[in-house]
């Protein structure tokens, strides 16, 4: 119930601060569009003139992918190399940001205050940053953890050592999901480290990172199913993305607007289900703080 | 005086069809009686081989293929051109299980022990430690006409996981496994300047050539074992703790067999032929797209070369641990495969099961040298591979059908040639292993079948379905080299096309199967000059011609525009190629670009202007290297390249969103 209530919350939480949920949206496009116009440039470059691009249209066309690939690999992969580099600005953008995100939803009922935003978004950036780096590095331990066991449990992946590639397929699906619980249980701590840095304007991150691990612990079910009703949201978006997507051939101006259209709504409410999830953890963290507080 | 007439009437008529029946010379005729050691991992056999000499020489001397001693040694050549590939490395240099094979007794049908002057050769680098090939000098040389029988012993240690053949674990794949007589070529035939015995070393790329012949296998194997091999299987006899199963195939080239007890068997029947699946369990499922892709391939070749001339075919779908065999075509057996995790939208298993089915045409009824010119088998079958599966399961998805990706498989070989490092490496020509490095594989196969299909383009279907019946039909069950198959090009293009394409078709294959250039072909560029009125004085001093005043409506109706287009040829290959060139007013022009310069232009004047130019534009050239240069346009639509930046630009959003998961 806690979790369905903190849900709740985290939707009129962002419908309350519309504002900073666009901002985060216009800032994703700004980032992406900037990153994808020298990919523009070729196109009119390479395509703009042929009647390539044209023809190609309905569906997914291997003969012109492939020639593309091609005869223009390298401006490609300089093209894609260079959206790397944007792409890691955006993660550094978002760790800035989410100082502000994380102190707007702490006043659950206020309105969006642009210079409280900005001004939380710089006080807590360098810790966040570390929290970050941290918790990437449990992430890829604990990848690299599961993938030894799958590796060594299957003698190494070796067909010449295995009798059947069900025994790959079933050892898959039984550490596929244990992983999986084990990283979003990781995921469900990082945000309750990153709020409780927020609540208690701590600096030295340890405390709040093994304060975090004790918190999510005592009260898991509820923390993990808010995490999880998340999760379901975003996939239910992405399903309805794909399958609206697939239901119709862009080969004309209006399809090709409609499918941008359906791409940048996807995007949009992909962002609010993040911004739900800090708002209904934020609001978990604070009611288990104030009953430890009353108690 | 009448029973004897019908008795004499009834005996001649079998023996014309006896004679009828044989499809082939079967020169090589193999009698053999092979025991399976499955605890010591070793073939104890006797063969009793006939041999006939149709040639109109004298022959003094067999020559044997050893291949097993490719894998007995690090000094074979086999292992020195390959190296150990770490996945052979602990059982080789640890476990010791090199493999071998070795004739113990060796006798003519006098009795004469021909074992005492046998030798290893080496024909083609001299490695003296390569014991792949055996050289047995006769008592008694072989007449024309005559045939020779050779009585022998032999004994092998099956390799483990190695290419193409061995064990692992319980599952025998039989590949290149008895002493395999060479094929002696007389002088005329293919390459052959006198009388020779063709017979190559084992070597790490390239696979095999050898005779037809009639082969009569007993395999003995413990009792719990199911067995699949080339042929018609006559019996399973139970000794108790083994079985021995008796096989018999007429007009083969070669004998493979597999072995393993956890074999389920499905079988299925196409027109008189038995098709029979050897799986492991939890590859039942796979079942049904196998005996499909075999009937699809099966209606296509009886529709289009010849039905399907043997009574059997056996599938064999190796275990995972027994991938060493996956891929490959024997004499009325093909391996296939796929596996549980690839989604079935990915037709690995269609792909596979129709491009080993179509070596029973490349490469068995036609015995062309796989090793020296391997592009008359491989080439050969991926271009049908690319015409089957095209045809059976769509023409831009036969390969892959899944999550929204299509992709067919005329376009996946034209691809995966164009995407080679080095396209221009190697020619057609080089025998398997003289291709550098990562070569074979795309010139070999990707490379033919596309220029096949450009021969498609040019000549139509119509004349390529003939030019592969009349070389099927003139050089089934023999073994023709390359100048036969440009022969047969040659006589049909000319039948059908006259002079159209020149004298012959020499230019077509000195470039795409001798020469390594790359073809492309562009639009560069499209002009529409108005003509303006002439003014000014010109016969007459006093006669002086002004502009006149005209509406401005009438006056774009008449303007008169002079048009270039011009078409450039970027590549050094050249074949005839269409132009489409489109008038603004609708109207379309198609012109034909047949020399060999490097740029043509096209004039036209009228009231209208061009539009657009596309060169080739129904793709018969399937060899141009970049289709997106072929089209030009003043108008250019920007739908295309709109919806490719909106896409690009939401999968980096999307990516970034993600990649901010982690904060």
């Amino acid at each position: 119930m806690k979790a369905l209530k903190a849900y709740g919350i985290g939707w009129r939480e962002v419908f309350r601060k519309g504002k900073m949920w666009l901002l985060l949206y216009v800032l994703s496009f700004l980032f992406a569009l900037l990153a994808a116009l020298p990919f523009s440039g070729f196109l009119k470059e390479t395509l703009g003139d042929s009647l390539a691009a044209t023809q190609s249209l309905p569906g997914f066309n291997y003969t012109f992918v492939g020639d593309l690939l091609n005869t223009y690999g390298e401006s490609i992969s300089l093209i894609l190399n260079q959206s790397i580099g944007v792409m890691i600005l955006f993660v550094l953008l978002s760790i800035f940001l989410m100082g502000g995100i994380l102190v707007i939803l702490q006043f659950r009922n206020e309105a969006f205050d642009f210079s409280r935003f900005w001004m939380a978004s710089g006080r807590y950036f360098w810790r966040l940053l570390r929290l970050t780096i941290y918790f990437t590095i449990f992430q890829l331990l604990l990848l690299s953890i599961f993938a030894y066991i799958y590796s060594k449990l299957l003698n190494g992946l070796s067909p010449f050592e295995t009798e059947s590639e069900a025994d790959w397929i079933r050892l898959f699906y039984i550490l596929a999901p244990i992983y999986t619980f084990l990283a979003m249980t990781l995921s469900v701590v990082q945000d309750y480290a990153k709020i409780h840095i927020v609540h208690q304007d701590e600096r030295i991150i340890t405390k709040p990172f093994w304060e975090s691990f004790i918190i999510v612990f005592k009260n898991f079910i509820p923390f993990f199913l808010l995490y999880l009703l998340n999760t379901i949201t975003f996939l239910i978006f992405f399903g309805l993305y794909y399958v609206l997507g697939h239901s119709f051939q862009a080969h004309s101006m209006p399809t090709v607007a409609l499918l941008f259209l359906l791409g940048q709504a996807y995007i949009f409410f992909r962002i609010g289900v993040k911004i739900v999830n800090l708002a209904g953890a934020t609001y978990l963290y604070q009611e288990i703080r104030s009953t430890d507080i009353t108690n | 005086m009448h029973f004897r007439l019908i008795c004499i009437f009834i005996l001649l008529s079998f023996s014309s069809f006896a004679q009828e029946a044989a499809l082939s010379p079967r020169v090589a005729n193999y009698d053999m009686q092979v025991s399976l050691d499955t605890m010591q991992k070793k073939v104890t056999a006797h063969t009793t081989l006939r041999w006939k000499n149709i040639s109109t020489d004298t022959v003094g001397e067999l020559q044997f293929h050893l291949y097993y001693n490719a894998f007995r040694n690090t000094e074979s050549t086999f292992f020195k051109e390959r190296g150990l590939p770490d996945f052979f490395s602990k059982t080789l240099k640890e476990d010791c299980e090199w493999a071998w094979m070795e004739i113990q007794k060796m006798t003519d049908e006098d009795g004469n022990d021909l074992v005492p002057n046998m030798e290893y050769i080496q024909p083609d680098d001299d490695n003296a430690e390569d014991r792949t090939v055996l050289r047995v000098p006769l008592s008694k040389a072989v007449l024309p006409g005559e045939t020779i029988t050779i009585d022998y012993d032999w004994q092998s240690r099956v390799p483990r996981t190695m290419i193409r053949t061995g064990y692992n674990r319980d599952y025998y794949f039989m590949a290149q496994w008895f002493p395999k007589v060479g094929v002696y070529e007389p002088a005329g035939m293919r390459f052959a300047k006198k009388g020779q015995w063709n017979c190559h070393q084992y070597h790490s790329s390239g696979e095999y050539y050898s005779d037809f012949g009639v082969y009569n296998v007993d395999i003995t194997v413990p009792s719990d074992f199911i067995v699949g091999a080339s042929g018609v299987l006559q019996n399973v006899k139970d000794n108790g703790s083994t079985k021995t199963w008796s096989f018999y195939v007429e007009d083969v080239i070669d004998y493979t067999w597999s072995a393993s007890p956890h074999f389920v068997e499905q079988k299925e029947e196409w027109k008189g032929v038995s098709i029979r699946l050897l799986c492991y369990p939890d590859h039942e499922v796979f079942a049904k797209r196998y005996f499909d892709a075999i009937k699809n391939s099966l209606e296509f070749f009886e529709e289009h070369l010849w039905k399907y001339p043997y009574p059997t075919l056996t599938i064999i779908d190796p275990p995972f641990h027994g991938l060493f065999s996956v891929g490959m075509e024997y004499p009325t057996l093909i391996t296939t495969g796929t596996a549980l995790f690839i989604p079935d939208g990915v037709r690995t298993a269609e792909t596979l099961t129709v491009h080993e089915f179509i070596h029973q045409y490349f490469m068995q009824m036609v015995a062309t040298h796989e090793q020296e010119e391997p592009w008359l088998d491989e080439g050969f079958t991926t271009y049908y591979e690319g015409r089957i599966m095209d045809q059976y399961y769509g023409e831009h998805s036969s390969t892959i059908d899944w999550m929204g990706m299509k992709v067919g498989n005329a376009e996946y070989n034209r691809i995966e040639f164009f995407g080679m490092d080095n396209p221009e490496i190697a020619p057609n020509t080089l025998k398997s292993r003289e291709f550098p490095r990562g070569a074979y594989g795309p010139i070999s196969y990707n490379k033919t079948a596309i220029w096949m299909r450009t021969l498609e383009g040019m000549l139509g279907i119509e004349t390529m379905d003939e030019i592969m019946k009349t070389y099927f039909d003139r050089w089934k069950f023999n073994h023709p080299c390359r100048n036969d198959f440009i022969d047969v090009v040659n006589e049909v293009v000319r039948q059908k096309h006259g002079n159209e394409y020149g004298e012959d078709m020499n230019w077509f294959f000195d470039q795409v199967l001798y020469g390594t250039d790359l073809c492309d072909y562009t639009v560069s560029d499209i002009s529409n000059i108005e003509v303006k009125e002439k003014l000014g004085v010109f016969e007459q001093v006093n006669e002086c011609i002004k502009a006149t005043e005209t509406e401005s409506e009438e006056e774009d109706e008449n303007v008169i525009y002079e048009s270039t287009v011009e078409v450039e040829r970027l590549g050094n290959l050249a074949f005839p190629v269409d132009v489409r060139i489109e008038f603004e007013d609708g109207k379309v022009v198609l012109e034909q670009w047949k020399d060999r310069k490097r740029s043509k232009s096209y004039f036209y004047k009228g009231t209208t202007k061009v539009v657009c130019a596309e060169v080739d534009p129904d793709r018969k050239i399937y060899i141009d290297k970049n289709f997106l240069n072929n089209s030009l346009t003043k108008e250019p639509s920007k739908v295309g390249t709109r919806k490719y930046f909106t896409q690009f630009m939401f999968w980096l959003q999307n990516t970034m969103l993600s990649l901010s998961a982690m904060v």
